[in-house]
């Protein structure tokens, strides 16, 4: 009896979490489970996809018809309902985001909280900085419960570095005393090895998380592909289009079911000689195109020894100040002072 | 009987150890032989280079028109499958890594091993640091089974400085006890005169891989030649790009044949005066491009005598500590304490 109220709760804390409304809802004339399919297979698993694509990017659709894809709106707009609602609403939907903890607590106070949930966290700064160390512990710290006792959910990891190690997942599991086969059952890793297939893992990942709880996506990096399948000043522009189209899906991902997006970013010298008079200040690449896909923006650099100092570089509320933290075994934490 | 039986184990093991899918398992319809070694010559002989490349890469092969690449395309996919897979699985998979021990034990310890394969290693430092050198030993340790008895495998070596020495190869052939022809033998030498040869030794070294098993590809130095071949800042930009792409593909060869990738870097002195507390840090060459591209740095530098300090600079998974070694007449070795 207590084995299935517990299941039961389960379930329902389940369903209170899902903020996405399934397909099979959807109750369309002549829409049967093939059309379904070749959405799913197009990355569209959930209504709210539907809902937040244009209409003439759904053209693109292997297999739907005009006809098609017009009841299919509809159909969708009865569901999705987008409306004006008083500011009061929406601060109480922000309580209801989740913070993943980065592993130092001086460096979730910067965040107010951790990472959110909701929109692209971008990381940038030199080699050594910490960049993939920060992915590998929130990788694990995602799985936790946060601060306010939610429960957590999996892990999405798209690596295009190489840089993917599960022996840090398992030496960060054994730091917050967590099972380590299942920290490393809940990680899902892909690696990509070209532009084309980076996107393509997206739709991939979409299936994926209509099926399971995840609370997270990685992407480290998501401008190293673009550095090298695009060369030089003739290939910009299709570089930009390609990249803007990689970080909207990721958006859409971060609104549809409700994940943090995390991303890693490359830097690149200034060799123009601007007066510097604050350092040296890297400079990231991908130019306005990630600068503004980018709901927060943090750049890392080294300090003295195993610190690193992580700076607010660009957010829509939080002041631009600094904090140190350092890199142990056990992932990110506060530094020893 | 016993014979044929060890043929037989020989055998499996060779398979077993094969991680790409030769091109010859492609079954497309008006895909010819000549086809195939239309991507030979390009330098793609296995199914996974053709998995790894963007299309529009591809679309600059001799003699390929849209069509044939498209299905080409289409074939690999159903061979080669990226999908997403738990840490748990990438944890078995990353067991299977080889580390190809360096000679001196403290130095193989500091790396966990050795250098691992599947990746870039980049050494750097002064003049006199003991960067050829290890390339030398690593050339001779890479053909014996390593720490957990798995076997190794020939050694490609890219020279492009003039500092390849048989003669060393034979005295550290005679340390570890190994036949000198044999040893000889196995390793494949080739000069690089100036950077476009540099990159189309690569496309030779493809076709190499596909047919022996090789353990190690060294490029001894990566940079020297970029260093002259591209003069000023004019000239800065189309040089990071040729140095993007052609660590990439190094990159792609670590990835489809399973091999360590050792390449060594030149340094350049600050002249600019920044506050250097911390003693003579010299900086390596090839910019942000160069040390996004590297797995794991290494940064050399002398120490009392023939004694030489590596300290790792950048890794995924290493700590930053330090370690002693020497040169020795058998190659790298522990120091004589």
């Amino acid at each position: 009896m207590l084995k299935q109220q517990n299941e039961q709760v389960e379930e329902d804390e389940y369903q209170d979490a899902i903020s996405y409304t399934s397909l099979e809802k959807l109750a369309i004339p002549g829409f049967g489970g093939v059309d379904i399919q070749r959405l799913k297979d197009a990355g569209f698993t959930t209504c709210e996809s539907i809902a937040y694509t244009a209409k003439k990017n759904l053209m693109n659709i292997k297999g739907m018809t005009d006809a098609k894809i017009e009841k299919l709106v509809e159909g969708v707009a009865k569901l999705v309902v987008n409306q004006f609602k008083p500011a009061t609403d929406v601060l109480k939907q922000r309580e209801r985001i989740i913070h993943v903890s980065t592993g130092s607590t001086k460096f979730d106070k910067l965040l107010r909280g951790g990472i959110e949930t909701g929109g692209i966290t971008e990381m940038f700064g030199e080699f050594r900085t910490g960049k993939s160390q920060i992915c590998h512990t929130l990788a694990v710290t995602c799985q936790m419960n946060d601060g306010k006792g939610r429960p957590g959910g999996k892990c999405l990891y798209i690596d295009t570095e190489g840089t993917f190690r599960p022996e840090r997942l398992s030496e960060i599991a054994k730091r917050f005393e967590l099972g380590v086969e299942e920290v490393l059952e809940n990680v899902s890793f892909a690696r990509a090895y070209n532009v084309d297939e980076q996107m393509k893992l997206l739709i991939q990942a979409c299936n994926l998380m209509s099926t399971d709880k995840y609370a997270l996506l990685i992407v480290d990096s998501a401008t190293a592909l673009y550095r090298t399948d695009y060369l030089g000043r003739g290939e910009l522009s299709a570089r930009q289009n390609h990249l803007g189209k990689f970080l909207r899906n990721l958006q859409r991902l971060a609104d549809e079911f409700n994940i943090a997006v995390v991303i890693t970013n490359q830097v690149m010298s200034q060799v123009e000689g601007t007066m510097m008079a604050m350092g040296d200040m890297k400079k990231p690449i991908g130019g306005n195109i990630i600068a503004h896909a980018s709901t927060t923006r943090l750049y890392l650099r080294k300090g003295r020894g195993e610190n690193r100092i992580v700076k607010i570089y660009d957010s829509p509320c939080l002041p631009e100040s600094e904090e140190q933290y350092t890199i142990s075994p056990g992932g990110i934490d506060d530094c020893a002072d």
